[in-house]
């Protein structure tokens, strides 16, 4: 894997990442 | 504001018009004007293309939206990153590669001039209205926060904009997004501070986000698929994608910019750090007017953030409505605000869920009777002032700087908006220069013109957008509503302009013919589809897409097939220029 797909990887990862969290505290404070 | 304050935004505004217009010296061939000679690092373009998106719109209008319906507008955003990948992999390398000043130079290599022509009058004839809308919207907030009348302070943002743009070029706007970036992010963190501290004592930053979360102000995920609704889970990662990758792929704004990169590598680079960024960037600015809405549950708000709007309607034949008004909401207030604590006390005491659940019901019934009472202020303030589209949340961030914050930091933060909408009307000045002179004049001006020739053209072009957007944006505030229609008819082709960059780099037997019936059967459809149907406008990105690459494709198979090569000799050819 080259350094840029790595890159792209990385992205997609921390997008993931982001997306689970803003959806727990979504949960966390409108409970 | 205070002479301090005054004094703040003077200088900040004057260091921004002279480093920009010191830009000019390493600006002094066409390649470096318009493409700061290729050469900018990977950080300096991913700042720019941010900042770009970073206007005083966002600082004023987002602010106000995440004061009055929360964190929803967050969804807008979430296919970006994805967006901005699909871009690091196909269009970037293949424009950075063929040493193109606009993105519309391929079109005419892949299919015909007309085609490059047509794509290219679309962008002059909506941005030119958009760059308006950047100057003229923030002006009307600010006119009234900075009591200066609306022509003056269009004039304060148009002018040193259009001097620095014109003679610093791509170099001037890449440096000043940098110091926006820089003052925004401050601004923005810096209100959060004030606001936390400013809640009353035992409610902390937490419990606000609570209280907010009982009226659905913190739901950033809304799973209907219905495509009436604007903002949905699926509008926001489905149809945002065909937004984003016709707004970063082919809007001579954002391409512009990574045309400016050193490399592929930092063009790629500068991408990617919006893909990381932007969604934090947002829920920043959407937590600012969460915060604002916590703020004023413990801190009595005024019933109508415009002051000016208000006293229209104190002299006005409906100033016994509005008095009997405001007493009804200032006792709607002090319900909520005891609501709000009764839910805090809920959720800390013994009660268990059914208690809580109690008092978020009481809560949202005391929030829903406040929004009731200030939407028919909202409408005497348009009945009284003629002004239909007015909305009062615009006025909400600007008058809480204005009037809860301290002295300094009210400067810090009036430069910023007012520096947002420099660097957003800069770089739509440039990319509008760029468009006309590239696009138009070195085609149908005169033969073989110098490098020089071109330079001065595209200053001159600079200085008349400049011009032309200033005194658009003077009118614009006298034709309020006309402007936004105007602007948003102009963003409804955003998805025809994607589907005939797909059609070109992706069907080899697309021709001319089909590229040129298809853009205006997609921009039909789309028309169609914005008058006469519920489709929220994130759908038309897509919608106008597919059409316009179905109907290519049709078109192409009919009237006999790649009249240049198709895509393969297309890029050969802009490869070898």
């Amino acid at each position: 894997m080259t350094q840029v797909q790595r890159n792209y990887v990385k992205v997609l990862v921390v997008w993931t990442v982001t997306l689970l969290s803003l959806y727990a505290l979504q949960q966390y404070f409108s409970r | 504001m205070s002479r301090i304050d005054w004094f703040v935004v003077i200088a900040y505004l004057t260091w921004v018009l002279w480093d920009g217009v010191r830009q000019a010296r390493k600006s002094k061939e066409l390649e470096g004007y318009l493409v700061a000679g290729r050469s900018l690092p990977w950080w300096l373009v991913g700042l720019s293309v941010m900042a770009t998106q970073l206007s005083a719109i966002t600082m004023i209008g987002t602010t106000g939206q995440g004061y009055a319906d929360g964190m929803r507008f967050l969804q807008y955003y979430y296919a970006l990153p994805v967006a901005m990948i699909i871009l690091s992999v196909t269009l970037v390398p293949f424009f950075h590669g063929a040493k193109v000043f606009t993105a519309y130079q391929y079109l005419e290599t892949r299919f015909d001039s007309k085609t490059r022509s047509l794509t290219a009058l679309l962008f002059l004839l909506s941005r030119a209205m958009a760059c308006s809308v950047v100057i003229s919207a923030p002006a009307v907030v600010m006119s009234v926060i900075l009591g200066l009348d609306v022509t003056t302070t269009c004039l304060l943002i148009g002018i040193p904009t259009t001097i620095f743009t014109m003679f610093g070029g791509v170099r001037a706007v890449a440096y000043t997004d940098v110091k926006q970036m820089v003052i925004v992010v401050f601004s923005l963190g810096a209100a959060v501070v004030m606001l936390v501290s400013g809640l009353p004592d035992g409610v902390g930053f937490f419990d606000a986000l609570h209280v907010a979360g009982a009226t659905g102000r913190m739901q950033m995920f809304d799973f209907r698929f219905d495509i009436t609704q604007q903002y949905t889970f699926w509008s926001g990662t489905i149809a945002a994608l065909f937004l984003f990758l016709s707004y970063f792929g082919t809007d001579q704004s954002q391409v512009q910019r990574y045309l400016a990169a050193k490399s592929v590598d930092e063009a790629r680079s500068s991408l990617l750090m919006s893909a990381y960024w932007k969604i934090p960037l947002q829920t920043l600015v959407l937590l600012v007017g969460v915060l604002m809405f916590a703020f004023y549950l413990f801190t009595p708000p005024p019933m109508l953030f415009n002051p000016v709007h208000e006293s229209q309607v104190r002299v006005s034949g409906k100033a016994a409505e509005y008095a009997a008004l405001e007493a009804q909401f200032g006792q709607a207030v002090s319900e909520r605000g005891s609501a709000a604590r009764q839910l805090l006390d809920a959720r800390g005491g013994a009660g268990g869920n059914a208690a809580v659940a109690d008092a978020q019901a009481t809560f949202r019934r005391s929030d829903e009777d406040v929004k009731a009472i200030r939407e028919r202020a909202v409408a005497i303030v348009r009945d009284v002032s003629g002004d239909a589209s007015y909305r009062d949340v615009n006025y909400v961030f600007p008058t809480f700087v204005t009037t809860k914050l301290p002295i300094g930091l009210v400067g810090i933060i009036v430069s910023a908006i007012l520096v947002a909408a420099m660097s957003a009307s800069s770089a739509e000045l440039t990319a509008l220069s760029t468009a006309s002179v590239i696009d138009f004049y070195q085609r149908f001006g005169p033969s073989k013109p110098s490098d020089a020739h071109l330079l001065m053209a595209s200053r001159l072009a600079t200085g008349f957008w400049g011009l032309f957007a200033s005194i658009v944006a003077v009118w614009a505030v006298e034709l309020g509503s006309l402007i936004e229609v105007v602007n948003r008819f102009g963003s409804l082709f955003y998805g025809s302009i994607l589907g005939v960059f797909l059609l070109a780099i992706g069907v080899k037997r697309a021709n001319s013919t089909g590229a040129f019936v298809g853009v205006l059967v997609g921009m039909a459809t789309i028309l169609y589809v914005a008058t006469f149907t519920n489709v929220a406008f994130l759908w038309h990105n897509l919608i106008g897409a597919a059409v316009v690459v179905a109907v290519g494709i049709v078109v192409s198979a009919v009237t006999g097939g790649p009249h240049k090569g198709g895509s393969g000799s297309a890029e050969r050819a802009l490869a070898g220029r």
